[in-house]
């Protein structure tokens, strides 16, 4: 009750509901951008964040990941193409409905499953996430050098196709986050005589290079997406007998997301494509998959928005981003000084379940603007892209710079944003280079930390009780998650999600 | 190639790791420690990858690139197995020296806008990138640049108080006027 007393303060004293409305919003249009995933819509606005206060911040940027889950359904109905990638199953069934002249139906199926898979992410985010925290007050640093690896391990399941690309990608982030000042002793490391480095890279800048820059780049070359008729789709919310229908599916999406938001690395598009399989197996009707069956639009969207939710657990408990969009979350943490984990809630109770109360205010609102918003959705998707292109990359460069007003970080950016290009180009996964970018300091200050604390004994890692449950379960993870990735790589009927698995 | 391009930047790392000084309030570890550590980690996967590669069957490697000439793409990045250096989208070269040409705007920006100043720069930007990106040359384009950049202007200058330059050319030029 005291939890939702400071909840309820944090959202009415600070400007976190209108963050929320802008938030779902920018995160709706930009979802419905062919191109434009949460993370990188959520990537955008970090720089606005600074001058933001903490609260209002980290909802705004919470509620972009919630808009952008609906607004990727848009274009995955209406011209086959998912904004995001968790919304790849979507277009099996949705835009089949479209072809049959059901796409406003469709539209509102994914509208409120996707409701109820987010309040329900939300619910299991507020039961999971302090229960956790609490267990990780015990640590110490061998323990927070072990949660680092732990951390680190997630590359495993990011690596996709190659686990040795993602591992290249990984020490690329534990490079960089050595750039700067050592942590211990101040000596300055690959600074170049640069004042400007002294301080080190700062995550945000490699995330907006990383994930925007890149992907701008990449737009010039990419294809122009199809167009959507306006005019001819209204939205239409499913009435009470489908309602009756979709309850089982939408079940199996909030079950399955809960699961798979939690396992960090899997994230909302393997979690979309596995609630689409169960659906069908549990569905009356799963010859009518495939071919514009209802459930196969709510259950994949369903559980896509639980894991908006869920996907926030390792990051607010432990501190470990488990997907993109987390990772970008993260970066609006630090800009604040804020490190999630166990000590945001003993430190900063307000910003968690500010956050808490926010995400809820930010799933009512995708409900309600989500009915009105198709509209300026279709003219923004009919726009000419290079404007689309333009305007963002002006975003970006003025954002970036009213960060710190450095023109030497916008540089970062685009550098960054060169290498991301080169990376996603090669088919080396990018979401590894940021967990060592984040993870870096950790892993380097409390792994010299527990060795002046043991005089330079390294059986302080397996004395340490934590510690060594920690690293049991980073090399259970690993061992888990190349088991999984050998046997889901082997061919089946099962539809694989596309690109990076984490949104 | 990212094998390659992996082992150099090991290399270079290392070489750079081996400069940084020691402190005398350096620890068992040292500055250099975790740095010296990563940069042989990744010269050891970029050596696993190098040996990935030359055992990967090379028949695999000519059917696929044979596939990506007939389809008139580059066949630089044909193979997909693990380890390999595909999946560089079936681009060529040209088109990826386009995608990389969007950041030539952006670091003429930077270069002018100490002296033109945000609002101007940022205008240009804007018009440089669209006609960049394929919007058709005309009197549109320089509407909305110029839209543009009055909303960005408006938003960082006076909403967010971002202090923005406002021009060295257009103080000098608007000096003597003052004065």
């Amino acid at each position: 009750m005291h939890e939702l007393g400071v909840g309820w303060h944090a959202l009415t004293t600070t400007w976190a509901i209108p963050a929320s409305l802008i938030g779902v919003v920018w995160g709706i249009f930009g979802g419905a951008l062919p191109g434009i995933s949460p993370s990188i819509a959520m990537a955008l606005l970090l720089p606005f964040t600074y001058n933001l206060d903490p609260i209002t911040a980290v909802v705004l940027l919470g509620s972009v990941y919630i808009g952008a889950e609906y607004g990727g359904s848009i274009p995955a109905i209406l011209i086959n193409t998912p904004g995001t990638n968790s919304a790849a199953a979507t277009t099996i069934d949705g835009y089949a409905m479209h072809q049959r002249g059901e796409g406003g139906l469709a539209l509102g199926i994914s509208l409120t499953a996707g409701f109820v898979g987010g309040l329900f992410g939300l619910v299991m985010l507020v039961l999971l996430t302090e229960p956790l925290a609490q267990v990780a007050l015990a640590f110490t640093p061998p323990a927070y050098f072990a949660l680092g690896l732990f951390g680190l391990s997630i590359i495993a399941s990011l690596s996709g196709k190659s686990l040795t690309k993602g591992l290249i990608s990984g020490l690329l982030g534990l490079m960089v986050a050595t750039v700067g000042s050592d942590p211990l002793s101040g000596v300055a490391r690959f600074t170049f005589g640069v004042p400007d480095l002294l301080s080190g890279v700062k995550p945000i800048l490699v995330m907006v290079g990383l994930f925007a820059v890149s992907e701008l780049m990449a737009q010039v070359i990419e294809p122009e997406w199809v167009k959507v008729n306006s005019g001819t789709t209204r939205l239409q919310l499913p009435g009470l007998a489908l309602w009756r229908r979709l309850w089982k599916c939408e079940a199996v999406g909030c079950g399955i997301g809960t699961l798979e938001g939690i396992t960090p690395g899997a994230g909302g598009t393997i979690a979309a494509f596995l609630s689409y399989n169960e659906a069908k197996r549990w569905s009356k009707h799963p010859e009518e998959f495939g071919h514009g069956s209802p459930e196969g639009v709510a259950a994949p969207e369903c559980a896509n928005n639980v894991v908006t939710g869920t996907a926030l657990v390792p990051l607010l408990s432990l501190g470990i981003p488990g997907s993109n969009s987390a990772a970008v979350l993260l970066g609006g943490f630090l800009i604040h000084g804020l490190i999630p984990g166990p000590m945001l809630f003993e430190r900063t109770p307000e910003v968690a379940y500010g956050l808490y109360a926010g995400l809820f205010v930010a799933n009512i609102v995708m409900l309600l603007v989500g009915l009105v918003i198709l509209t300026p959705c279709i003219w923004l998707v009919n726009r000419p892209r290079p404007y689309l292109l333009a305007f963002i990359l002006a975003l970006v460069v003025s954002g970036v710079y009213s960060i710190e007003q450095s023109f030497f970080q916008v540089g970062i950016v685009f550098a960054t944003g060169l290498l991301g290009y080169g990376m996603r180009r090669l088919d080396v996964p990018i979401l590894p280079m940021v967990l060592g970018v984040v993870l870096g300091f950790m892993v380097e200050s409390n792994y010299r930390r527990s060795l002046l604390l043991s005089g330079g004994d390294h059986s302080i890692f397996a004395t340490d009780p934590v510690c060594a449950g920690l690293l049991v379960l980073a090399l259970t993870l690993l061992v888990f998650t190349l088991w999984r990735e050998r046997r889901t790589s082997t061919p089946s009927s099962t539809p694989t999600p596309v690109q990076e698995p984490a949104p | 190639m990212v094998a390659v391009a992996a082992l150099t930047m090991a290399i270079g790392y290392y070489a750079l790791a081996r400069d940084i000084p020691e402190s005398l309030l350096g620890d068992s570890v040292g500055a250099a420690g975790l740095p010296n550590v990563y940069a042989g980690l990744l010269a050891l996967i970029a050596l696993l990858l190098i040996v990935q590669s030359w055992r990967a069957p090379r028949i695999g490697r000519g059917a696929s690139t044979a596939a990506n000439e007939h389809d008139g793409r580059d066949g630089d990045g044909g193979r997909d197995g693990d380890g390999g250096d595909g999946g560089d989208g079936g681009y060529s070269a040209a088109q990826h020296l386009r995608a990389i040409g969007l950041l030539l705007p952006g670091i003429a920006y930077l270069l002018l806008i100490g002296a033109l100043g945000y609002g101007v720069t940022v205008g240009l930007l804007i018009l440089a990138v669209a006609l960049y990106s394929g919007a058709r040359p005309g009197w549109r384009v320089f509407a909305i640049s110029i839209a543009g950049a009055v909303g960005l202007w408006i938003t960082f200058v006076l909403l967010f108080n971002v202090p923005l330059p406002s021009g060295s050319v257009w103080t000098a030029l608007l000096r003597p006027l003052l004065h």
